[in-house]
Parts: C-alpha cells; sequence; structure tokens
C-alpha cells in the first residue's frame, strides 16, 4: 500500500500539495486527474522519492519513500529524461543495470510492438517516438508502484492505443499503477479508479464503476462538471465564455 | 558503485577516445617536427620556427590538454544529471555515491591521458637527443629528468596535481549546488554559482593564511606571506581537507534539492 498522509508541498510561497491523506491499494489501476496545477506532478515526484522538502508522511510498504524505495517504484516523469549519447538498446542497458526488477526481453518485446528500431539514437527521435520508448522501459520494470505521469503525452493515436493495450495486460496483483493526466477521456477505459484533484487537495474519488452509479453520469462528464462548477465558483459566479 | 562508474564510461568514452587520439596526433606532430629539425640540420632560420612556434608550443599544448579531461567530466556530467536530464537519480543509487562515482571517473580519465601524456613525452624524449636545436632538447630535458631520476618525485607531483583537481571540480560542482539551493530561477542560479565560486575561493584562501600564520607565529609577515606561497605539503593538505567539506555539501545540497523537482 502506498500511504499518503498529511503530504504538503511548497515551491515558495504557492502550495502544490495541501494536506492530502490518501491510500493508494494494490492491485488497482488509478486515474490522478485534475486541471494544470492542481499538484498532480507533484504528488508523483515526492512518491517516487525524488521530492525532499515536503511535509507529513509517504510510506510504501509501510517503508518512508526514498532513495532506496525506487528500487520498487518505477516513475515516468513527464518531460523527457535521457542521455544524448543513449539508443534505445542503451536506454534498456542503462535500465538493467540499476532496476533489478528490469525484464530486458519484455522491453524489446514491447519496442517491437511499438514498430521502433532498437539501434536508433535517442536524439535522432521525435518527441512521440521517445516517449514509446520510455513509456516502454518503465513498464517493463516488474515494480511494486509505477508511476505514469502524462504518459501519453505526445504519442500519436495508435502510438495511445498501443500503450494502452500494453497497460492492460500489466500483471496487477500486488502492483499499484497510478496514472497522472489532465485528460481524463483517455485514460477512462484503463483505470478502475480515480482521484480527482484540486489545489493540492483530493477532491472526489472512488471506484469508476461505484462513481457513474452515484452521479448518474460518465466519470469523464463527472470530471467536466465538477471542474466547470469550480472554475464558476473561482470566477465569482459566473463562468467565463470565449 | 561499478554500475555508476559503467554509466559514466558509457556517457564519455568517445570523447576520451577523441582526447587520446588528439595527444597521439600532437604527438605525432612534435616528433615530425623534430625529425624536419634534425633533417636541416643547422638552418638557424628553420630551427627557430620549429623550436619556439612548432616543437615546444605543441608540447605545451600536449600539457594543457592533460587536466582538461579531469575538470571537465566530473563537472559537466554532475551539471547534466542536476539539470532536467538526470536519469541517474531515477536510480536508487544514493546522491554520495553518484557524485563519487563523477569524481573517481574524472580521476581515472585524467590518470590514463596523464599516462599516455608523459609515455609520449617521454618516447619524444629519445628523439629530442638527436636535435641541434638546444631549446627542443631544453624542452625535454626536465621531462624526462622527472620520469627516469626522480620516480618518487614524479609521482609526488602527479598526486597533488590529483587532489588539486578535485578540489577544483568539487569547488566548481559545490557552487553549482549552492547556486541551485538558493533559488529556483535558473539564471539566477547561475549567477549565484559564479559568485559562491568566488566566495568559497576567498573563504578558502582566508583560512589557509590565517592557519599558517598562527603556526608561523615567530616569523615576519614577509616570511609568513612567502612561506604561504611556498609550502606545496602545506596547500595539498588544505585542498585535501576542503575537498572533503566541498564533497559533503555538494552531496547534501544536491540531495535535498534532487533534480526533477
Amino acid at each position: 500500500m502506498l500511504q499518503l498522509e498529511n503530504l504538503g508541498v511548497r515551491y515558495g510561497n504557492q502550495i502544490a500539495l495541501d494536506g492530502m491523506w490518501y491510500n493508494f491499494l494494490p492491485g488497482h489501476i488509478y486515474g490522478l486527474v485534475g486541471p494544470n496545477g492542481c499538484g498532480k506532478s507533484t504528488l508523483m515526484k515526492t512518491a517516487a522519492g525524488l521530492l525532499k522538502n515536503y511535509t507529513g508522511t509517504v510510506l510504501y510498504e509501510g517503508k518512508r519513500i526514498g532513495t532506496a524505495t525506487r528500487a520498487r517504484v518505477a516513475y515516468l516523469p513527464t518531460h523527457p529524461v535521457y542521455y544524448r549519447y543513449m539508443s534505445v538498446e542503451d536506454m534498456g542497458a542503462f535500465y538493467e543495470d540499476f532496476f533489478k526488477d528490469f525484464d530486458r526481453n519484455e522491453y524489446r518485446r514491447m519496442i517491437s510492438f511499438f514498430g521502433l528500431d532498437p539501434e536508433q539514437k535517442m536524439v535522432n527521435m521525435s518527441t512521440g517516438m521517445v516517449a514509446k520508448v520510455r513509456v516502454a522501459a518503465t513498464l517493463s520494470r516488474r515494480a511494486g508502484v509505477i508511476l505514469l505521469d502524462e504518459p501519453l503525452n505526445g504519442i500519436d493515436l495508435i502510438g495511445q492505443d498501443q500503450v494502452r493495450q500494453i497497460i492492460l495486460s500489466l500483471e496487477l496483483e500486488g502492483r499499484i499503477i497510478i496514472i497522472a493526466s489532465h485528460m481524463f477521456d483517455q485514460l477512462e477505459a484503463v483505470c478502475d479508479h480515480v482521484v480527482m484533484m484540486n489545489a493540492g487537495k483530493v477532491l472526489i474519488h472512488g471506484d469508476l464503476q461505484s462513481l457513474r452509479e452515484q452521479y448518474g453520469m460518465s466519470v469523464s462528464d463527472l470530471y467536466r462538471s465538477t471542474y466547470a462548477q469550480l472554475m464558476q465558483m473561482q470566477a465569482g459566479g459566473g463562468m467565463r465564455t470565449w | 558503485m561499478v554500475k555508476l562508474l559503467k554509466n559514466e564510461w558509457r556517457r564519455y568514452f568517445l570523447s576520451l577516445l577523441i582526447l587520446l587520439c588528439c595527444l597521439v596526433g600532437i604527438a605525432i606532430l612534435i616528433a615530425l617536427c623534430m625529425v624536419f629539425s634534425i633533417s636541416v640540420g643547422e638552418d638557424e632560420s628553420y630551427n627557430e620556427l620549429l623550436s619556439n612556434a612548432g616543437t615546444v608550443g605543441l608540447l605545451s599544448m600536449l600539457m594543457m590538454m592533460i587536466p582538461f579531461a579531469g575538470y571537465v567530466y566530473p563537472i559537466l556530467s554532475y551539471a547534466t544529471d542536476v539539470g532536467k536530464k538526470g536519469m541517474i537519480f531515477l536510480t536508487p543509487s544514493p546522491t554520495w555515491l553518484v557524485i563519487l562515482s563523477k569524481l573517481i571517473f574524472g580521476v581515472a580519465a585524467h590518470a590514463a591521458l596523464l599516462l599516455v601524456g608523459d609515455g609520449l613525452t617521454w618516447l619524444l624524449g629519445f628523439l629530442a637527443d638527436s636535435c641541434t636545436n638546444q631549446d627542443v632538447v631544453e624542452a625535454f630535458y626536465s621531462v624526462r629528468l622527472w620520469e627516469t631520476d626522480h620516480v618518487l618525485a614524479w609521482l609526488l607531483l602527479r598526486g597533488q596535481g590529483l587532489i588539486f583537481l578535485v578540489h577544483t571540480a568539487l569547488l566548481i560542482m559545490g557552487s553549482i549546488a549552492l547556486g541551485r539551493y538558493a533559488s529556483n530561477s535558473a539564471p539566477a542560479q547561475v549567477l549565484l554559482a559564479i559568485v559562491f565560486y568566488y566566495l568559497i575561493g576567498l573563504i578558502e584562501t582566508l583560512l589557509q593564511a590565517i592557519v599558517v600564520f598562527i603556526f608561523n607565529e615567530g616569523d615576519g609577515l614577509f616570511d609568513w606571506f612567502v612561506g604561504l606561497f611556498e609550502s606545496t605539503s602545506y596547500s595539498i593538505l588544505f585542498y585535501l581537507a576542503y575537498a572533503i567539506i566541498l564533497y559533503i555539501i555538494c552531496t547534501v545540497l544536491t540531495d535535498k534539492k534532487v533534480n526533477l523537482s
């Protein structure tokens, strides 16, 4: 279980996470959604053990998140992180060196599934191709927690379908998968739980089926209506129109 | 550690290879100059050009290229990793080990270039023996003397060079870490890193001056001043102590504000 207890993060005067409480349970795929700047990426970074200046507690299997837990937590940052010298194969070699849970054969299978050339240099690839390589490397780890921050960014429609297929094929037992996105429509097919965030806090959460029954609409529509209401409130009662 | 070093090797082996090729290339040019110098014999007009602009100039270039790798690799590697491209901080490797691996790789690269450079100079020394040009002979004389007759002194000199190199690399890395810690704005971070670089340098010199002054209490101010700069062993001890402090500062600050944050 990944536990967030009163988690708070500030960037100067700006509050990114405002005393957030949540338990992510194994065996589920969570969609972490919300408008830009609501704290999704900060939450992902903190859970990945990359942020140190936070208040509260983040625990994975009862242990405090930190450098050591990165061995069990696979994280895909939103921006491309790779070394310039790397080819697709080099990326696999790097992951194999540093992560015991990395499955090189699985990685090669995914690269082939995406139709990428293993010998191609990453610097010569398009944004979408690099995104596919990074997704393949992250999902080839047999990690207990998989954190995907905007995994479909820059990927074409066919590629997005392929990524969704791969996610749906992952063994879920004992694993937590969290996918952060501001475009929930793209993720509704793969997630079984949703956590809607606003201003660094959890707004609505639950499993997709219960939410659909409770609100009588699709989760995408619930997302739209929820955040439209919030924007109306922030705008002082009247929603701005173009 | 092995994996971290392997990562550094993968990142920089091509540029290291290019540097080694440059060293060999310069050595070949020097050899060609000397062969030409021997063939023209006592012709002064040729010899002056060859000795000053050619052989000796190239020899200086050879000597200057060697420390380059030792400084540049750790700093470049660190600066890249603390930026937005640092994959290494996604791995479970602790920060102190990551920084140490960069320093070890820098020292190893420097040592490799040093050995090749000194070896080439030593070999060129044999060719210089046949040269009639006195400038060329003298330029190589000291090098050969160090390497053959004063092995221990040569080793000590190179050891001191390595400590100085590690200290300088850590001074720059520590300044970058302080700059990043002090501000979130990228231009301010660069500016602050430069300010910290000079500030730390100033503090180091002041500390060194105070310590040397205390231990030379009986001497006059002039003696103390001369002693400060002449005493290499003092300086190396200071550099070693500063390097350790800077390494701790660099590790702690990098860890507090690890990349991607």
